[in-house]
């Protein structure tokens, strides 16, 4: 500190410096609602052409789940198989660095794919996504254009372009229609013309350049070689003539027995492949691009990177409607954080009014002005350097902190201007610079031990692990950071800026009026109560007890619901349907909800796109609708509610993406509770799923609970008959290959033209495919030349077959899922977990509670246990400063009742304590304790180093010199959190709110604990072998001290 | 006024408050849901009622079971087909209003939009044209609601 004052001007110039280079570096900063909370994860998707659930469940997911298990680091396997597409995501423990998971988990694939079956593609390990991944959804409409040139922009220019944006992980697009040129083959005009499929095929395939039917003759694609001459060498370049459907339709057949073309038994025409799903924007059918962003993506960055990227598009696709509002997370990031830096700008604001009014001396006022940007700014700073993101975390850890920021700026120039004060009026000609020194280091030692306990009460917080851990530990190391910062500057800069400019100043002429007449009142109060020290002794346990009985009541949650503006609804009809039914119900349901006032986009994507995270059918889609900023938000929402509800036979939902996300990460299922039933054979799964859900249906506080749809779909199942097949000479792989062919289409080559690749298709007319009599009918070619309908050789029958099959560490399960609404999520678990106590399993099943309440529960536990660890390492550090464990003991038995006002505060704002709740104590807690080292500190200061008698007058005097400090901290902290609190629960805020409204409750006891019980047991515990000094008379008036 | 006195003021006040909050909202009298499913006595399909503006906004449409000219069978809209999960062929009548209930019947071929059945409802009997998965749905109930 000496030091600090020699080089008072180097140490103004370095923080001076730092400011500069924090403010330059703040933009620059990531910035994001919420941290990472996703542990490293790994999704592998198998596209199984042609395979049914239990197919792929068998023959993919099994085999890819059995290769996996056993990875380094890996905790938790899920998957899901629905008709030709295998979906497994692998979780890793917190700890694991994901570029190396993947690298295990390629080299797993490696070994395990040669052995599935070939028309499995290849397993694909999609990019690394962000916990909440979709970070855009642009709507592509058009009134000229059809959706297959839209799709086909889509896919060759625009998701190109956009993957150049740095932080796109993908983009996947819904309702992607490829051209094809596609040969139908008429199976009327083929037996008129004697025609075989196999020979539509093959001349399809060698009439273009590269065919892809590997014993064909149009698989040999050929060079185009090169001339030569004496003097010149010109290179030879064959151009495909093929470019319209008109064209291939003139190709001659091969081996047909009278001259005929393609186009004499096949439609020859554009057409896009067999859809696995679709999309609706603005209520008509479009194009929808999803860009999902890489876990360590700026997401405001990419927000603006792509609508720059889109604008640049614009001009060339002057027919296409681009509506890039359809869902942007951007939105509710800039949004939260815009709230959260009004309110802590607000809160400063308050805190300089404060200072204003207790200091009453500006150049004091000043110095705590700089320096407590000065700690905020370097805070960022450090954390700028660790690429931290700066989210809604974050800032509360910094609102939080700016309380005690503002005590250790104030406490150090308080006290230097108080002894100022004295000296100069007591006439004494000692050194400015020595009464400074002299005043800080009185100070120093609380400061110190004030600041460890502080970080010693946060530390269950970075004790959490698991998605509570995520969430608050950069609250935590926010917080910390802040108080640490501080603390430097409190011992550093603050001397060294008193230094300079309290030097000459007249200090001795002004103190706060407002700060006499307070200590006067105090004064006078605290000697009646330490006259009567029971009275405040059956006061603090009667507050105490009132506080239990209170704070057991209270119900328990784990996150609150977040505000976003954005609303998703799942839409989800009988398993089965049709992309066209689910298309129409969709458009309908959009109409309506455009209709709804404050809708301002609206767009559906419906069952799967390639590569995208969507693993469902075409029954299943999902509505994005945003509203628009200056929207009745409780109106908008209930009306979406109602139009939700109203429809009939389709299962809808509406969440926000927030929301969705948290739960999803925690169970794979989008609901707070999840009981999740695991077991073999489905039937019995369906069977139990349904008895626990009507027994959890009628617990009150459960809405909306539903098991996961899962009924079987009526599925085609087409089997050779042998015998029959035999007399005809046809072998059962020679029938498949000819249905799949008419019905699926095969691709037989492609054409390249501008750079674009186009493939080339054999397929069924329409008709000849539309139906299951149809399919019965299909001729197939025999090798004696006829052809035979396809029920002669099979049997065609429609049999049941799962719609989907879930699996989660190596067994099959099912899971009933629940909202709660209307009481608190602790309470309607154990409701739950009651009722399951009494449902039988057979063996080999049972079921699991999960979700939300699990997360609670292991994060409550584990507060509870670092909890323990921290209250001892407070005691220590509480010994340490006061060096008798007699007050230690005291004050750390004293400090619960500082946690009651939070208890009560909590149940006037609605009764749940939530996390932010529970580390709102620890905030509490170490702000109470701080007060009480301040206040003892103190009284042992006057005796030993100023020598006055122990008495009930010097623990007034005490008591009366810090009432300043205390105050101004308390209201410092508490007016930096009201804005929080008055606001409401506006966006951002859903976390830090009744963080906010436990400290300011809490903030109320511990300042009443500090300023009356404390001074009492002081006075009454210390000296003990002295025994009780009989309490003094009070005097008329309090004895007149030097103002300050 | 001392602060004892005060401090147990406060207390009480705040006691007070407590209690009084514990009242609960009210909640409002619940309406009829979109669908309703009944048991139909000696027969395994059950009746769907719909609410009239629900199966307004899911856009019911029925058309009338015909006799195709040339066979003299019965021929419905392709589109009220439903494969139930066994592979059985249903087809959803209009028993009341707004009120559906499935009917067996039995394809004999499908050409383009028509259907040609064997076996079916009683001609000029309405089946649902437009919607049949929505009241399919319905009757399995898959909204959840209980």
């Amino acid at each position: 500190m000496q030091t600090s004052l020699n080089l008072r001007f180097l140490v103004v110039a370095a923080s001076v410096a730092l400011m500069v280079i924090g403010i330059t570096s703040l933009p620059r900063m990531r910035v994001d609602v919420f941290p990472e909370f996703a542990p490293p994860r790994v999704v592998i998707q198998t596209a199984s052409v042609g395979l049914s659930t239990s197919d792929v469940e068998e023959l993919v997911t099994v085999p890819l789940e059995q290769g996996l298990n056993g990875l380094q680091g890996l905790e938790d396997m899920r998957s899901r198989s629905v008709p030709q597409l295998s979906s497994i995501e692998l979780l890793f423990s917190a700890d694991t660095d994901l570029l190396h998971a993947r690298q295990l988990v390629q080299e797993r694939l490696a070994i395990v794919s040669p052995s599935l079956p070939t028309w499995a593609a290849p397993p694909v390990i999609l990019a690394p996504v962000s916990a909440t991944g979709r970070a855009m959804q642009i709507g592509m409409t058009s009134s000229k254009q059809s959706i297959i040139q839209m799709s086909m922009a889509a896919y060759w220019n625009i998701r190109a372009r956009l993957l150049q944006v740095p932080g796109v992980a993908n983009v996947a697009i819904w309702n992607e229609r490829l051209q094809l040129m596609t040969v139908q083959a008429e199976p009327a005009l083929m037996a008129r013309r004697d025609v075989t499929l196999d020979q539509v095929m093959e001349t399809t395939a060698a009439a273009v350049d590269s065919g892809l039917l590997r014993f064909s003759t149009g698989s040999v694609i050929g060079t185009g070689g090169m001339i030569e001459s004496q003097n010149q060498r010109m290179p030879i370049r064959n151009v495909l003539p093929i470019v319209t459907p008109a064209d291939l339709a003139e190709v001659p057949i091969d081996g047909a027995a009278a001259p005929t073309t393609l186009g004499d038994v096949a439609r020859v025409a554009e057409d896009h492949q067999p859809l696995i799903g679709s999309a609706v924007v603005n209520g008509e059918p479009g194009v929808l691009l999803v860009v999902e962003k890489l876990p360590w993506a700026n997401t405001i960055d990419l927000t603006d990177g792509v609508e720059r990227a889109i604008d640049e598009l614009r001009p060339g696709l002057p027919d296409v409607v681009f509506d890039t509002h359809v869902f942007q997370q951007a939105d509710f990031v800039k949004l939260a954080i815009s709230n959260l830096s009004q309110a802590l700008l607000l809160g400063f604001l308050l805190v300089v009014v404060i200072l204003m009014l207790f200091l009453f001396e500006w150049r004091v006022a000043l110095i705590s002005l700089l320096t407590i940007p000065l700690s905020l700014v370097v805070t960022m700073l450090v954390l700028y350097w660790r690429e931290a993101t700066i989210n809604t975390m974050t800032l509360a850890g910094l609102v939080i902190a700016l309380g005690a920021v503002v005590d250790d700026a104030i406490i150090d120039a308080e006290n230097i201007v108080r002894r100022l004060r004295e000296s100069r009026l007591a006439g004494s000609d000692e050194r400015v610079a020595s009464v400074i020194l002299r005043a800080s280091l009185e100070v120093r030692s609380p400061i110190v031990y004030a600041t460890f306990i502080i970080v010693a009460a946060s530390i269950p917080v970075f004790l959490l692990s698991g998605l509570t851990g995520a969430f608050f530990r950069p609250l935590a190391v926010a917080y910390t950071l802040a108080i640490v910062a501080s603390m430097l500057v409190a011992l550093t800069l603050t001397p060294a800026l008193c230094l300079i400019l309290l030097r000459n100043a007249p200090v001795e002429r002004r103190t706060s009026p407002l700060v006499r007449w307070l200590q006067r009142h105090y004064a006078a109060a605290l000697y009646r109560i330490v006259a009567r020290p029971r009275r405040v002794y059956a006061a603090a346990v009667v507050v105490t007890l009132l506080g239990l009985g209170v704070g057991s009541g209270l119900g328990q949650s784990l996150f609150p619901a977040f505000q976003e503006r954005d609303f998703l609804m799942h839409w989800v009809g009988v398993p089965g349907t049709s992309v066209q039914e689910t298309e129409r119900t969709t458009t309908a349901v959009s109409r309506e909800l455009l209709a709804v006032p404050g809708v301002r986009s609206f767009g559906a994507h419906i069952g799967q796109a390639l590569l995208g995270e969507e693993v469902f059918g075409v029954n299943f889609g999902e509505n994005w609708i945003s509203l628009a900023p200056d929207a009745d938000y409780e109106a908008a929402r209930e009306q979406i509610d109602e139009v939700a509800a109203k429809y009939p036979g389709l299962f809808a939902e509406v969440q926000t993406y927030l929301d969705e996300r948290v739960e999803e990460v925690l169970t794979g299922g989008k609901e707070p509770i999840i009981v999740r039933v695991y077991g073999e054979d489905l039937g019995v799964l369906r069977e139990k799923s349904g008895e626990i859900l009507d027994l959890i249906a009628s617990v009150p506080g459960v809405s909306n609970a539903h098991t996961d749809i899962s009924t079987d779909i009526p599925q085609i199942d087409v089997e050779v008959k042998l015998d029959a097949a035999e007399k005809l000479g046809l072998k059962p792989g020679d029938v498949r290959r000819a249905a799949a062919t008419m019905v699926a289409g095969e691709e037989v080559g492609d054409i390249f033209r501008s750079g674009r690749a186009y493939d080339v298709v054999v397929w069924g007319t329409p008709e000849s495919r539309g139906d299951v009599t149809a399919l019965k009918r299909l001729p197939i070619d025999t090798p004696s030349g006829t052809k035979v309908p396809l029920s002669d050789v099979a049997t065609v029958v429609v049999a049941p077959n799962p719609n989907a099959i879930e699996r989660q560490g190596d067994s099959r399960r099912l899971d009933v899922g629940a909202s709660v609404e209307g009481r608190d999520l602790a309470s309607v678990v154990n409701d739950i977990n009651a009722k399951l106590k009494g449902v039988q399993f057979p063996v080999g099943y049972h079921a699991e509670v999960l979700g939300e309440y699990k997360e609670l529960q292991s994060a409550q536990s584990r507060l509870v246990t670092s909890a323990v660890v921290a209250g001892v390492l407070i005691l220590l550090l509480l010994q340490a400063s006061f060096r008798s464990w007699r007050l230690a003991a005291l004050v750390f038995f004293t400090l619960p009742m500082a946690l009651v006002g939070g208890i009560l505060a909590a149940r006037l704002a609605g009764g749940v304590l939530s996390l932010g709740s529970l580390v709102g104590f620890f905030t509490v807690f170490g702000i109470a304790a701080r007060n009480s080292i301040l206040l003892i500190n103190h009284c042992q200061h006057l005796e030993e180093v100023e020598g006055e008698e122990f008495a009930v007058a010097l623990v007034v005097r005490a008591a009366r010199e810090r009432l300043a400090p205390i105050l101004m901290t308390t209201l410092a902290t508490g007016l930096a959190l009201v804005p929080l609190v008055v606001l409401g629960q506006r966006p951002g805020h859903e976390i830090e709110h009744p963080l906010a409204v436990v400290i300011l409750g809490g903030l109320v006891t511990s300042t009443l604990l500090s300023l009356f019980v404390v001074p009492s047991l002081y006075l009454r515990f210390h000296r003990a072998p002295e025994s009780a000094q009989p309490p003094e008379s009070p005097p008329a008036t309090a004895p007149d001290r030097l103002p300050g | 006024m001392s602060i004892l006195r005060s401090l147990s003021f406060m207390a009480g006040s705040i006691v007070l408050a407590v209690a009084v909050t514990g009242c609960t909202s009210e909640e409002e009298p619940p309406t009829t849901p979109p669908a309703v499913v009944e048991d139909v006595p000696g027969s395994e399909a059950k009746s769907v009622t719909l609410r009239a503006d629900a199966a307004e906004a899911v856009g019911i449409r029925t058309a009338a079971v015909a006799r195709g000219d040339a066979t003299g069978r019965l021929t419905i809209p392709y589109a009220a087909v439903v494969y139930y999960l066994d592979g059985s062929t249903w087809a959803y009548t209009e028993t009341g209003s707004h009120t559906f209930q499935r009917a067996p019947i039995t394809v004999a071929s499908i050409t383009g939009d028509v259907a040609t059945l064997t076996a079916g409802p009683p001609v000029g009997t309405p089946v649902v044209v437009v919607g049949a998965p929505e009241v399919f749905g319905a009757e399995l109930e898959i909204d959840g609601e209980q």
